[in-house]
């Protein structure tokens, strides 16, 4: 065997591996978007429909003012919501809503379908209709879309789901993080502005020449929409802190939120060091069974934390309100971020464990 | 890379629309490739997973268009799928790719080789992954779908929308400088 093949398979053998739970997980989501997606084939033609008092107030706008579209969720919409334990479960149980509020603009159209909000989580689904890109834009065209509160102060993305397949018909379902938001409310009244932009090439990045810069600029003023969302106000709160030690360095789980889609777990610790950015490992397990919905990885502060500790939440999308068990929460790793980007990476093994119970 | 038989894959490609289980198989198959392809191009592993994520649920909801498309190979589509989640993630927030400078990516991951080993006998994988990492964004891509990826010239021209030669010619490319900087780092490393 020669040299360049030799390098060619170093090169295959070089490349970075998922993780067992995450392959393992996204597994299990799989299959259960696959069985959604094999009901909605065959209920496509008779979407969901639900007259709940909102959406019959909103049919009876959209009738008066005249705007609107038919009242149904997409099918890749519902294809997310189905493989989102939590939010599969706010549809099931039906605290969601289904809001069909759009507005139309310069041949743009911007359509709220459905949302569901509780203390942990708002989820908003929505598409834009109308967005025809430009060919001067050959950075291509995409939606800058934000969510504020009533004051206008946005709220922070947990994930956005996107298909963009059809350019015409854009359809989005996207999660933001409830705090902030009032929830002593009966309802979260949230500002949905999207804003379609498109990008042109500039040329090389003037700092990096391998990367391409390229500019961008608004393609209509921004489309809004004001929502009233029904907030679910069911949650469970720990806030006694539990400690637990591994390699000299102390953890403490400082909060944890379970909401009827999304359990946070709020871990704190002093940093190993100051001149890198810290976060955790953590694995989320109830009465045995991994729970699923976890990757996500905040940044939080407020929730008790001393003098110089770092404090990292991690939510879980899964729907555990009803769940009165033992949980059992293990950091297995501490990760440090240098300065040097993604590959600058200390790491700290070690094993620490925290074992509580929520209660009704 | 891909050892699967040829057919077998039709096979499993063939009844992926109606099948499950020939749906989860394929994402076995593929996840560590498409896995691979998509960290190289994205810093945060956290992202890494969500896009991966993101693109296998795209492929599931879009697994009729591949049955009309069937002379593309099921590689070519699943990249391709990578790819614009990938772009996407980039232009949702306005980010550029993070390239680091070649030199240095070199020395951020690698681990105290023996310095008079030989290149190829002594490669570390998480030092080439970072020389990887450093290459110019177009050979980066035709390296990862490639060597990470697994696919064929005329699978990454498909992907890429470019010819088949022009892959060849990036790929030859992206070897020498891959080599050439390998090898200084070895050298330098047997200096000091």
């Amino acid at each position: 065997m020669n040299d360049m093949s030799e390098l060619e398979l170093a090169l295959a053998a070089s490349a970075p591996r998922p993780g067992a739970q995450f392959e393992t997980e996204l597994e299990t989501r799989l299959r259960v978007a696959y069985a959604a997606r094999h009901t909605l084939t065959a209920s496509q033609s008779k979407p969901r429909f639900r007259m709940t008092w909102r959406a019959a107030a909103v049919l009876i706008i959209v009738a008066v003012l005249g705007v609107g579209g038919v009242l149904a969720v997409s099918a890749i919409m519902q294809t997310w919501i189905q493989g989102d334990q939590g939010l599969s479960e706010a549809w099931r149980s039906e605290t969601d809503i289904e809001l069909n509020q759009s507005i139309t603009q310069d041949g743009l159209t911007l359509t709220a379908e459905w949302a569901n909000a509780d203390w942990n989580r708002l989820a908003i689904g929505f598409t834009l209709g109308g967005l025809v890109c430009p060919e001067r834009y050959d950075a291509g065209c995409y939606v800058a879309v934000t969510a504020q509160k009533e004051d206008g102060t946005p709220l922070e993305m947990l994930i956005g789901r996107a298909d963009e397949s059809d350019l015409n018909h854009r359809i989005y379902l996207y999660d933001y993080s409830m705090a902030g938001l009032d929830s002593s409310q009966a309802v979260a009244n949230v500002r949905l502005q999207a804003v379609p932009r498109g990008g042109w090439v500039t040329g090389p990045h003037p700092e990096n020449p391998s990367v391409e810069a390229w500019e961008h600029e608004p393609l209509s003023d921004p489309l809004v929409l004001n929502l009233s969302i029904p907030l679910s106000h069911d949650v469970r709160l720990i806030t006694d802190p539990i400690i637990a030690s591994d390699q000299g360095i102390a953890m403490t789980l400082r909060r944890v939120v379970v909401t009827p889609t999304q359990t946070r777990m709020a871990v704190c610790f002093a940093p190993p060091s100051a001149d890198r950015t810290w976060t955790a490992i953590p694995g989320l397990t109830a009465d045995g069974a991994v729970v699923a919905g976890g990757g996500a990885d905040l940044d939080v502060s407020g929730v008790g934390e001393s003098n110089g500790e770092t404090c990292r939440e991690f939510p879980f999308n899964a729907a555990m309100y009803d769940y009165d068990g033992p949980w059992r929460l293990m950091i297995s790793e501490l990760v440090g971020f240098g300065p040097g980007g993604g590959a600058d990476q200390q790491r700290i093994a070690g094993s620490w464990v925290f074992e509580f119970q929520t209660t009704p | 890379m891909c050892e699967f038989p040829e057919s077998s894959l039709q096979q499993l490609v063939d009844r992926a629309a109606a099948d499950p289980d020939a749906f989860v198989a394929l994402y076995h198959l593929y996840v560590g490739r498409v896995y691979a392809y998509v960290a190289a191009r994205v810093d945060n592993t956290n992202d890494v997973e969500d896009i991966v994520s993101d693109v296998f649920m795209r492929a599931l909801s879009n697994l009729d268009q591949l049955r009309t498309k069937r002379a593309d190979s099921f590689a070519s589509w699943l990249f391709s799928i990578a790819r614009h989640v990938v772009a996407d993630y980039y232009r949702r927030d306005g980010r550029s790719h993070p390239v680091q400078p070649f030199e240095d990516s070199a020395e951020l991951a690698a681990p105290d080789p023996s310095p008079d080993q030989i290149i190829l006998e002594s490669v570390e994988a998480a030092a080439l992954y970072a020389l990887v990492r450093g290459l110019p964004e177009r050979q980066r891509e035709i390296v990862t779908l490639r060597y990470y990826g697994g696919l064929r010239n005329r699978e990454i021209a498909a992907v890429l929308g470019i010819g088949e030669k022009t892959v060849s010619a990036y790929l030859s490319r992206a070897l020498s400088e891959l080599r050439a900087a390998y090898e200084r780092r070895v050298q330098a490393d047997a200096r000091a």
